[in-house]
């Protein structure tokens, strides 16, 4: 499946990225402004009850909780948005403890969400996306404040939901690293405008975005082996650092 | 102003801390999540109360007044991001300003030094702030009553690294203002003057930052991602391919393929 929201096209079997300035996207989610944003699946344009429809099964995994939700127990939380999204979920109860098992925060329904680190604050905003079993889930800088082990564990989330379950997952964030090694299709936005979208590996690799956009940095593997190039040493292009030692090895 | 802590201890989360931070320094504290770090620097800025644990120059921080601990101490977290009172920035920064009860002369000159340093627009309405400016000015709010030291709790996470070492070098120009960092992204310990390590509430690595981040296999214990031109120096070295670390990459492509 193809979702194309005003011109970025996300798909489905594979794991999107969203790079550059890119808050108009979100907000135009985020806002749900029906009439004016201009939405085709698999190139057929939506009307405005297939527009509500597809909004109902996008969820946002946004970059913090509101601190006035604080005092409030994760439990308590994840029931408010429940009911603040008007979510019919058939044992809400059952589900937000389901969802933080997927995150793995078993027993954490009753801490306080002042109580929890950064990193566990931002599993339970992922969670909580998860409450209304979404198609498209939308992650803004999710990864930031996870450590690796933290950070294997939900990629490998992303690649069951996506093989397994045919979810969209998009992942919206300015760390070109993590965009490179994780993203296959990749929308990158200037100046809150789209500027170019396609192959992650071909946008990167063939210094397309290097060449149109300065702002958006380039993954330092890729700039390492075009240096490499430049002296003619014929290095591959690799995502992991130990690949790209393997690499050097043999041609030094 | 050097901060030493004495057994610093809490809970369960932070175990008998002894570590000193020199006066004018850039320090780095990282670990992986949990490890401690934002109960440590709760710690260190008085949000959470210990006595005989942390001391300001000679001076107890049990024993600051609300005055002190509010102007001589800044602390920025990044979950302040939407946390603003009014509606514009000249608004934010001039409530600020009248709450520090110091006289007009001195308030204009704080405020034109301030904006300066972030180029920042008075006129701007701050929901239309981007993520980075946000960062700047609750960087600006907490400057304005000029404090000795400054704790930024994970504020750079979802800002690109070259705008970050930007940042971090415009708080580096502020005379006698130590700055006390806490991430779990190395990336950026390498312009810090020591890189502070925790696990599970314990010290593993205390050392120059440029030392420590050669410690591979103690960061990749620690869960840590190594900054790539360290982590590609160290392998490289353990295959006899380089001598040494090399953090320009520029110099490393020379020294490889001569």
């Amino acid at each position: 499946m193809e979702v194309k929201i005003n011109g970025a096209i996300i798909k489905s079997n594979l794991i999107n990225g969203v790079i550059g300035t890119y808050e108009n996207f979100i907000n135009d989610i985020k806002k749900a402004d029906f009439d004016k944003n201009n939405i085709y699946i698999n190139n057929k344009r939506l009307n405005k009850e297939e527009k509500l429809n597809l909004y109902k099964k996008i969820s946002i995994v946004d970059t913090s909780i509101d601190s006035n939700y604080y005092s409030l127990s994760v439990y308590n939380y994840m029931k408010m948005c429940i009911l603040n999204k008007n979510l019919v979920i058939k044992d809400y109860r059952k589900k937000i403890i389901d969802s933080l098992r997927i995150v793995d925060l078993i027993n954490y329904e009753n801490k306080t969400i002042n109580d929890l680190s950064s990193s566990e604050k931002k599993l339970v905003l992922f969670a909580t996306a998860l409450l209304s079993n979404p198609d498209i889930i939308i992650c803004n800088e999710l990864f930031c404040f996870f450590d690796i082990k933290i950070r294997k564990k939900i990629i490998s989330l992303f690649n069951q939901l996506v093989d397994n379950y045919h979810k969209i997952i998009v992942i919206c964030s300015n760390n070109s690293e993590f965009i490179y090694r994780y993203t296959k299709n990749l929308i990158c936005y200037s100046k809150n405008k789209l500027l170019i979208q396609g192959s992650t590996d071909i946008l990167f690799e063939e210094n397309t975005l290097k060449l149109i956009n300065n702002y958006i940095d380039i993954p330092k593997t890729i700039l390492f082996t075009n240096l490499a190039r430049e002296k003619g040493v014929k290095l591959n292009y690799n995502k992991d650092i130990r690949d790209l030692i393997k690499d050097i090895y043999k041609k030094v | 102003m050097k901060i030493t802590t004495k057994n610093l201890s809490y809970k369960n989360i932070i175990k008998s801390i002894n570590i000193t931070f020199n006066e004018n320094s850039i320090n780095y504290i990282s670990g992986s999540n949990k490890c401690g770090k934002t109960t440590f620097i709760k710690l260190l800025s008085g949000l959470i109360e210990t006595k005989e644990s942390v001391f300001y120059g000679k001076k107890d921080l049990y024993n600051f007044s609300s005055y002190e601990l509010s102007t001589q101490i800044g602390k920025v977290i990044y979950d302040d991001i939407n946390n603003f009172i009014f509606k514009n920035v000249k608004d934010e920064l001039l409530y600020v300003l009248d709450n520090l009860g110091i006289e007009k002369k001195e308030k204009n000159k704080r405020l034109k030094n301030i904006v300066n340093l972030f180029d920042l627009d008075l006129d701007t309405n701050i929901c239309e702030l981007s993520n980075i400016k946000k960062i700047e000015l609750l960087l600006a709010i907490e400057l304005l009553s000029k404090p000795q030291v400054i704790f930024l709790d994970d504020i750079f996470c979802d800002i690109q690294i070259k705008t970050a070492k930007e940042i971090l070098l415009k708080l580096k120009s502020i005379d006698n203002l130590t700055i006390v960092i806490a991430s779990n992204n190395l990336d950026l310990a390498v312009i810090a003057d020591k890189l502070i390590i925790l696990n599970k509430g314990e010290i593993i690595l205390d050392d120059d930052a440029t030392t420590s981040l050669t410690k591979d296999s103690l960061l990749n214990k620690a869960g840590l991602d190594l900054p790539f031109m360290i982590d590609l120096s160290t392998k490289l070295k353990y295959y006899n391919l380089l001598d040494d670390v090399e953090l320009e990459m520029n110099r490393m492509v020379e020294k490889l393929w001569k």
